[in-house]
């Protein structure tokens, strides 16, 4: 029984496929197949829309198929002319390398999302940039939307490694300070950091008119935790030990989780961020989703 | 209580409760360890859920320990008992039932007495003993304690118990039943005391640390009391004197007590005659009503002298014939004669006194009290002392020693001697001697002197012999109204100081004045008696420097009361005319030349006493039977006769139930006791024997059982609220034995990070790439 086109965004499946390039056209492909019905038609740079011609407009744009049925000129009109200048912006502290039971790490689901987003940019002709960050910016892509631009993101992206602690709040104020120009920042992070510090820092980058993509990558294991019976869990990052009755302790945990969550949704919407909590056992369209919907706001 | 195990050896399955333990202990589940990052979100409510895990583990544990606790010990079958442990079923005991044998025991009630119900409950309770058990039977007579050769013999010996005043307690005889126990070879000792549960019975209640004092003894006390008795009482009968003149009247009361409806029924009084035969000599219809105490009087005339010996008796008999007549014995004779020297003129200073106590209308008829002799100080030695009961020395001066070496010898062998100091005293240095001390038993200190009158005597108590005239009086006496203006200092001697010899008693304070020094004090001296008075009453009331208006104030009856009193005290006789039962009856015979005395006891017994020669006093010990007892000596012609009385103690009579709380107080509160035969051999089954109580113990066993399988459910049940897909745990096991769908969750072994690149899965037949746009 042949898999439906979903079945391929599920992460163990693109888990498979080794080659970044790949797995990030293979992610974009499969989601595309899946908007036939979608109100996203017309995407990427194809024709859009005609126009009447105006001086000043490249000649090369004018559409002869109308002209020789209207004998007007008319111009395409593409949605790449409507460029977003988008930078990925990546978590890659220790605790981003986690995952329990999943194929990907929170690391390689984020890096996987990005390559997916970075394909997409810039075949729609938007700049695309990338930031690395763990205790601070290790890594940084200026926006570009040339197609060499791919390879050289999922080039820099494939040697990421999850390492040290996060300083996720102190990262994101030295990226705002980074960008001069009103940008659309995609946030990849667990943000597990003192959560008052970092909305500070998201609310700096929405004061600097920056629109910022915020995707909470969880582990599905950090999500649901799924263990059982007594279990000694270890903090990688600071190393700190605790032995708890998974069984007893996971109602309160789950709800623990869903607070935290909602506070930072709340705060979101309160702050005209896009908050997208994801967890590694989802499929990559969600995020793909989120990312188209808050394109076509922004439009 | 006591608690023993017919199987002991499977107790030592109660160490199977270290299993759980050790369980816990070793085979505790050691915790898997997993990184996770995320643990901020456990920290908050990380202590609470550790020391609630902790609480259960340990719920858990200690159910599981009880549980194998119970099934061990029900398996060992204990049995709870009364007391003593008892390791191998019916073994021998030692018993001793004491057995209370007062008057009260004989109260009739169905047509059977208590001593008959005893007699049936024992023959119960002793068939229930085992073989080779001791018995002993211990009664309140004083009979002492020993075990019976046999069951029979001691069921004959109970039978054959007869009711009589008690010489020992209860308790005393519990003792003296403890103590027999406790030398007893056996290991289970059991005490039954039976009792009536009566006012009178326990009137000294239990000590308080029995139980501790005898820790190897059961003790029961069995109820044998009546349900509902009825019964008329006389008790406390009252003489107006043991020792009449000729021609006074003699005045007889008693208490009337009754149990039961109103009814009347007539008390009369009756004197034995020559023959031994009681004539009655007065008789008084009495309304006896529901617990309510009355009083019954009879005056009788016209005495002859000498031994009179009667009885107040109810008409008609009642369910106990115990209580239903008192015996009496009064002496009638010449009144005393009393020598009262004074100083000089004697008709002025003695004239108050004599007048008080020997009236002179009274005098002239023959009716007076007393024969007084009235002479001056200083013919005091003159006269013949032996023929005075007492001596009355007004306002003495300082005698001379030899004349207090006199005094002291005759009160000694029995006068009595007043004394009533006054100015004539003069200084205490003239007046204190070593001779004076002995007769007086004190020293003079100083002259008290009151200006502004308002000293004067003032008695606190009455409760004294001397003042039992004034009982009837009460607070009505206006002693304030004879003030006095001086009186004596009087320091008694300490009882260290008292010189060898005679035996005496320091001198007692017994009146005393408003400012707290004493007025009137009493001593014993040998035989005899010393009063002295503080303060003098031969002055004449317009005496400028008189100390008092004691005897000279308006009306002064109480004087002329406490006079007689004193003189009655002094002089009366030592003799035990009327005793309670058990006490020894000390009887003059007046004589010296007689060795010995035969004693008649109202059963018609006679036995011989010995006549104390040097004194001539004979004492009897043997009087614990109530009635009227006859002693002789010297033969019918020209011996002497003389006779008392024994009366029962209230008491012995008393069989009014106590009220639980006072039978509480008593006999202990943790005390058992039992009424009936079936509570008895109950109890004593239950004692012996024990109850088993393997069949609780499975019981809470399986209700253990139960807790143990719902609170472990309880704890560890899954939390399907808290998974939001089910437990991951619970699918991955269904995909593994059903495949399919769930197979999806499954987490398929971890690649190498640096594997190599893996081929993609074929794509779906149906599923193409869109073309990529062309610019």
């Amino acid at each position: 029984m042949p898999r439906a086109v979903e079945e391929y965004l599920k992460p163990d499946v693109v888990q498979q496929i080794a080659r970044l390039d790949l797995r990030a056209k293979f992610i974009v492909k499969g989601f595309l197949q899946g908007l036939h019905a979608s109100p996203f038609h017309g995407f990427s740079v194809e024709f859009s829309e005609h126009r009447r011609y105006a001086p000043g407009d490249d000649p090369k744009d004018i559409d002869w198929l109308i002209y020789a049925k209207t004998d007007k000129h008319y111009v395409k009109k593409y949605e790449a002319e409507t460029n977003i200048t988008g930078y990925l912006v990546i978590d890659a502290s220790g605790s981003m390398g986690y995952t329990y039971r999943q194929q990907l790490t929170k690391l390689d689901y984020s890096i996987s999302l990005a390559a997916a987003l970075c394909w997409l940019m810039v075949h729609q002709q938007d700049p695309c940039g990338l930031m690395v960050f763990g205790e601070k910016i290790q890594a940084s892509l200026p926006a570009r939307s040339r197609r060499s631009q791919i390879a050289e993101v999922l080039s820099l992206l494939a040697n990421v490694k999850p390492a040290g602690t996060s300083e996720i709040a102190a990262s994101l104020v030295q990226v705002g300070a980074m960008l001069r120009h009103r940008s659309l920042l995609m946030v990849f992070s667990d943000l597990l950091a003192e959560p008052t510090a970092v909305r500070d820092a998201l609310m700096r980058l929405r004061h600097r008119s920056h629109d910022v993509i915020l995707f909470h990558v969880l582990d599905e294991a950090e999500v649901r935790f799924p263990f059982q019976g007594m279990v000694e869990l270890m903090e990688p990052e600071a190393g700190q030990k605790m032995v708890v009755d998974a069984d007893a302790a996971r109602r309160d945990y789950v709800a623990e989780v869903e607070q935290f969550r909602d506070e930072y949704r709340g705060f979101c919407q309160r702050a005209g961020i896009d908050y997208v909590p994801l967890d590694t056992s989802m499929p990559f369209d969600t995020a793909l989703m989120e990312y188209l919907l808050s394109r076509q706001g922004r439009l | 209580m006591g608690l023993s195990f017919l199987n002991v050896f499977l107790l030592g399955g109660m160490a199977l409760v270290a299993v759980p333990l050790v369980l816990h202990l070793l085979m505790r589940r050691k915790p898997v360890p997993h990184a996770f990052p995320a643990m901020r979100f456990l920290l908050a409510r990380a202590q609470e859920k550790k020391r609630r895990l902790n609480l259960q583990h340990l719920l858990l544990l200690l159910v599981r320990m009880g549980l194998l606790l119970l099934v061990a010990s029900a398996l060992a079958r204990p049995v709870l008992r009364g007391s003593r442990w008892l390791a191998a079923g019916e073994g021998p005991v030692a018993v001793a039932c004491v057995i209370d044998t007062s008057p009260r025991m004989l109260l009739r009630e169905g047509n059977r007495t208590r001593l008959d119900v005893v007699s049936e409950l024992a023959a119960d309770l002793f068939a229930t003993l085992p073989e080779k058990s001791m018995l002993a039977v211990v009664d309140t007579s004083g009979s002492g304690a020993a075990y019976s050769p046999s069951r029979a013999a001691a069921a004959s010996r109970i039978k054959r118990l007869t009711a009589g005043p008690a010489a020992s307690s209860l308790p005393e005889a519990m003792a003296d039943a403890a103590r027999l126990l406790e030398s007893a070879p056996l290991e289970r000792r059991e005490l039954y005391v039976f009792t009536d549960r009566s006012q009178g019975g326990w009137e000294q209640p239990v000590p308080a640390d029995w139980d501790q004092a005898h820790p190897g003894i059961s003790l029961l006390f069995v109820d044998v009391a009546a349900e509902s008795p009825q019964n008329f009482a006389l008790t406390d009968l009252q003489l107006s004197a043991e020792q009449i003149a000729v021609g006074r009247p003699l005045t007889v009361s008693a208490a009337t007590r009754r149990v039961g409806p109103e009814a009347t029924r007539s008390v009369a009084i009756e004197l034995l005659n020559g023959q031994g035969d009681f004539m009655r000599r007065g008789e008084k219809p009495v309304v006896w009503r529901e617990g309510e105490t009355g009083q019954v009087r009879f005056d009788l005339n016209g005495l002859e002298p000498g031994l009179h010996q009667g009885r107040v008796v109810i008409d008609g008999g009642d369910s106990m014939a115990a209580d239903d007549a008192i015996d009496f014995t009064v002496e009638v004779g010449p009144s005393p004669r009393v020598l009262v020297a004074a100083p000089e003129p004697i008709e002025a200073t003695g004239l108050f006194f004599t007048e008080a106590v020997a009236p002179l209308p009274l005098v002239k008829a023959g009716r007076s009290d007393f024969t007084v002799t009235l002479v001056p100080l200083a013919d005091l030695e003159t006269e013949a002392w032996t023929e005075f009961l007492g001596i009355v020395l007004l306002d003495p001066p300082a005698l001379r020693p030899g004349t207090w070496g006199l005094l002291r010898q005759w009160v000694s062998q029995g006068g009595g001697l007043v004394v009533w100091l006054g100015p004539e005293a003069g200084s205490p240095e003239n007046f204190n001697s070593p001779a004076s001390e002995v007769v007086l038993g004190g020293r003079l200190e100083r002259v008290w002197r009151d200006a502004d009158r308002t000293n004067y005597l003032a008695p606190t108590a009455l409760d004294h012999p001397l003042l039992a005239a004034f009982r009837r009086v009460g607070d009505a006496v206006p002693w304030q109204d004879f003030p006095v203006f001086r009186h004596w200092e009087f320091q008694p001697t300490s009882p260290e100081q008292q010189p060898a010899g005679e035996p005496a008693s320091p001198a007692i304070p017994v009146v005393a004045y408003r400012n707290g020094l004493p007025a009137v004090l009493e001593r014993r001296l040998g035989q005899g008696r010393v009063l002295v008075v503080t303060t003098p009453v031969s002055q004449a009331a317009n005496d400028p420097d008189a100390w008092n208006l004691v005897a000279t104030g308006f009306e002064p009856w109480p004087f002329v009361m406490l006079a007689n009193e004193m003189l009655n005290h002094a002089v009366a006789s030592q003799d035990d005319l009327n005793i309670s039962s058990g006490q020894v009856a000390s009887l003059r015979i007046g004589r010296r030349d007689l060795p010995t005395a035969t004693v008649q006891t109202p059963l018609g017994d006679t036995f011989p006493v010995a006549v104390d020669q040097r004194r001539g006093t004979v004492k009897v010990t043997a009087t614990r039977q109530p009635g009227n007892y006859g002693v002789r000596s010297g033969g019918d012609v020209g011996g002497v006769a003389r006779g008392f009385s024994v009366s029962l103690p209230s008491s012995a009579t008393d069989f009014r139930r106590l009220s639980d709380e006072r039978l509480a107080a008593a006999l202990g509160a943790n005390h058992r006791i039992v009424a009936d035969m079936q509570s008895l051999v109950r109890d004593v089954t239950q004692e012996r024997v024990g109850a088993e109580l393997s069949g609780w113990l499975l019981f809470l066993a399986a209700l253990l059982l139960v807790i143990d399988w719902g609170v472990s459910n309880r704890f560890y049940a899954p939390r399907h609220g808290a998974d939001p897909e089910i437990g991951a745990a619970v699918a991955f096991a269904e995909s593994l034995d059903a495949g399919g769908e769930a197979a999806s969750l499954t987490p398929p072994p971890v690649p190498p990070r640096a594997a190599g690149p893996a081929l993609p899965p074929p794509l779906p037949t149906d599923f193409s790439l869109p073309t990529e746009p062309q610019s």
